[in-house]
């Protein structure tokens, strides 16, 4: 639906929106809101049991409230991205913007737990996020150590101070790689096995976690040596035979062409698209068994339910619909 | 002592039977006031544990890590491995509303505590399970971890620069937002059974919720495009430009997603700089028309911010309404003046590990304030409360459980 809330009219139509609606959900930047007269404290008056959800880089508070950003920059921001990747490299950042998957299931989480309060007795409220506290509290753990130890905590890579080997080692092909976790002595002994390594097993570099540890990059090395030969869901299979953790790493046309497993549970979803037809989509992770839902559309075009929502919803007749986009209130539905 | 009814979600009940691969759900649960009981094996988790070679804080015997992960929590212990264990868990459960466990599957089944059991019980319940590869499908009994739902679920492939091994990120992002989707589910799973009268099964693969927060490089792209996105350092394909660029004295994060953020740019580098060519109208608008002169437009970037400070940058730059933030230390978050205006830290007393500063709420409600309502628990500290005030077992009942090695 499309509502242009600088113009008055809209602004009006947003509040009956908002009286017969259960969460608002918004992004603007800070402020944006309250000057368009669509702050909290207005629909509060509007429906007090309404859940208001403002997210934005920064929170609605402090100094750089109005700053702006994208996901990537939260990522940067919030020290991911340096406390992120291999030592050699000076930060590290993913290509999908992680912190706006996290903030948003936060965001979820804290309007979840609001409903919750309301549904015993408790009404609505308002709750503001900040992306940047949202991905901090997610890396709490490892800031901790920062904080307490008054140190950077150190860039690991792929390795882990729990575990070795623990890595991505090369396979056969391009660009194809498979992640490993050992996590136990009885699995190093059956990892060597796999590998055709007995010989690791009598060498004393490798003759315990600490021992690896300690020889952690003639370890990695001799392992890929190993690894080169073999493809990757080969070895991942022979691994997990053995009860190793290990993993193909994935890129999109793995995930929607050859992992059985991801198929098998029916993970990835047809879709209607307005222009596209059926597409294929990336499912739903949230696995209610009981109530399990589903995407019921990829996205919808400009303004494609302004009959649903002005009409139905609200009662509009059609003569009020077409006056409210004559005055520039409504942008008429579009092509997507 | 029950926790304040200040919280959400005070007045829910919660078990958790869940290591480090579930920890924030029962934390993200806590904070907001839900009674979160976590059960752990005598002698407490293993990830209590400082791992070897890792260098223990002077004084604290608890791993900060696992400090942060169960704020807000009581602690007991259970062996659940004996029998007499059983009872206890099931008398657990019937007062719970949720069940939070990260068990392999079919491990409660075996010791006749999984779903169906428990319900017979407490037909309200709901159990969610966090496991690598959920409870059904072939790999179900395939063994995970951090990395390896990293790497399968399509994340590690786009991490990273070109020319270097697929990475992760640190702080076991997998694990983190698998536990932030199981507490969605949770809630979802909570309202829905406060209406129907029924609770559900909740079944999170930690696999799956990695392939949902990366999926704007998953498969709906590549069907689209027929393009397998794949790393490229620390810009992103569509957004020109956009990267981390060096500064005097450390590096920021630049991103131009909108025509006029180019033009501001373009302006600012002109004016420190200038350079004429960047003011050319052909690199405006969309990030499409600027596409072809990535590198360009780098060079001519770079030639502004390595002149200045990071400081400098982030504040002229925000000041112009330009997406620019420091590339972060540790060290500069927690200086950060914003972090601290709007009093982000806190200042948690713990029985063994002192005080300590914690990173804080992720969400203000104005009503139900977020709030670390204790420090995480010590191995069985609250034992006697729950098992002799709360479920009535006498003194002697818990000394012999003790003796026996249930508790």
């Amino acid at each position: 639906m499309t509502l242009d809330l600088r113009q008055p009219q809209a602004v009006d139509l947003g509040k009956r929106l908002v009286a017969r609606s259960d969460i608002v959900v918004e992004n603007y930047t800070a402020g944006v809101m309250d000057k368009l007269g669509l702050g909290y404290a207005a629909l509060e008056q509007v429906n007090p049991e309404l859940i208001m959800f403002s997210s934005s880089g920064y929170g609605d508070s402090g100094p750089c409230s109005r700053y702006v950003t994208w996901g990537p920059n939260i990522e940067a921001l919030s020290g991911l991205s340096r406390l992120s990747g291999f030592p050699s490299r000076d930060c590290t950042l993913t290509q999908y913007a992680h912190p706006d998957a996290i903030s948003a299931l936060h965001g979820l989480v804290a309007v979840l737990a609001a409903l919750d309060h309301r549904r015993r007795g408790g009404g609505g409220q308002y709750i503001n996020l900040s992306q940047y506290e949202a991905t901090l509290a997610g890396i709490g753990h490892v800031m901790m150590e920062g904080l307490a130890l008054g140190q950077e905590p150190a860039r690991s890579g792929n390795r882990s101070p729990e575990a070795a080997p623990h890595g991505c080692y090369p396979c056969r092909g391009e660009d194809r790689w498979c992640a490993i976790t050992v996590a136990t002595e009885p699995e190093w002994e059956r990892f060597c096995h796999v590998l055709r390594k007995r010989e690791w097993l009598d060498d004393p570099r490798f003759a315990s976690l600490a021992a690896r540890l300690d020889h952690v990059e003639a370890l990695d090395a001799e392992i890929a040596s190993s690894t080169r030969g073999r493809t990757d869901y080969e070895l991942m299979g022979a691994l997990q035979e053995v009860g190793i953790a290990a993993g193909a790493v994935q890129n999109a046309e793995d995930l929607a062409r050859h992992d059985e497993h991801l198929a098998a549970r029916g993970f990835l979803e047809q879709v209607e698209h307005v222009v596209k037809g059926t597409v294929t989509a990336t499912g739903i992770p949230l696995g209610l068994t009981g109530t399990p839902g589903r995407s019921g559309r990829a996205g919808a075009a400009v303004g494609q339910d302004n009959d649903y929502v002005f009409g139905t919803l609200l009662g509009m007749t059609e003569e009020e619909i077409e006056r409210a986009i004559e005055a520039g209130a409504i942008e008429p539905g579009g092509d997507a | 002592m029950p926790t304040q009814p200040s919280g959400a979600l005070s007045g829910r009940r919660v078990l958790e039977l869940a290591d480090a691969t579930g920890a924030y759900c029962g934390k993200l649960l806590a904070d907001l006031g839900a009674d979160v009981i976590k059960l752990e094996p005598p002698g407490g988790d293993p990830s209590r544990r400082m791992p070897p070679g890792d260098s223990s804080r002077e004084g604290g015997e608890e791993r900060l890590s696992f400090l942060y992960m169960n704020t807000s929590k009581r602690g007991v212990t259970l062996d659940l491995r004996k029998p007499e264990s059983r009872g206890l868990l099931v008398e657990l459960a019937s007062r719970a509303d949720l069940v939070i466990e990260t068990l392999p599957p079919g491990t409660l089944d075996s010791l006749e505590i999984g779903y169906e059991s428990l319900r017979q019980h407490n037909p309200r319940l709901v159990l969610t399970s966090i496991t690598g590869f959920g409870q059904s499908g072939p790999h179900r009994d395939f063994r995970s971890s951090d990395l390896v739902a990293s790497a399968l679920g399509g994340a590690m492939t786009v991490t990273g620069e070109e020319d270097d091994p697929p990475v992760r990120l640190a702080g076991s992002q997998a694990h983190v937002a698998a536990s932030t989707v199981a507490a969605v589910s949770s809630l979802i799973a909570l309202l829905a059974s406060s209406q129907r009268g029924e609770g559900q099964h909740v079944d999170i693969s930690v696999q799956e919720v990695v392939g949902s927060v990366s999926h704007i490089c998953g498969v709906g792209k590549w069907l689209d495009d027929g393009i397998i996105p794949k790393r490229r350092g620390t810009g992103l394909f569509a957004s020109v430009p956009s990267g981390a660029y060096p500064c005097r004295d450390g590096s920021v994060y630049l991103m131009v997603n909108r025509p006029l953020h180019w033009v501001a740019l373009a302006q600012w580098v002109h004016e420190v700089t200038g350079n004429q060519e960047i003011l050319d109208p052909m690199f405006e608008g969309p990030s499409s028309s600027r596409l072809p002169y990535r590198e360009l437009l780098d060079l001519f970037i770079s030639d502004l911010m390595c002149q200045l400070d990071v400081e400098e940058v982030y504040r002229e730059g925000q000041r112009r309404h330009i997406a620019i933030t420091p590339v972060n230390t540790v060290a500069a978050v927690t200086a950060d003046p914003h972090l601290a205006a709007r009093g982000f830290f806190e200042q948690v007393d713990h029985p063994t590990a002192g005080r300590l500063t914690y990173p804080g709420a992720p969400y203000r409600h104005s009503k139900t304030p977020w709030r670390i309502q204790r420090p995480a628990p010590t191995p069985g500290q609250h034992n006697r409360e729950v098992y002799c005030d709360e479920l009535g077992l006498s003194e002697a009942a818990l000394q012999t459980l003790e003796s026996k090695g249930v508790v």
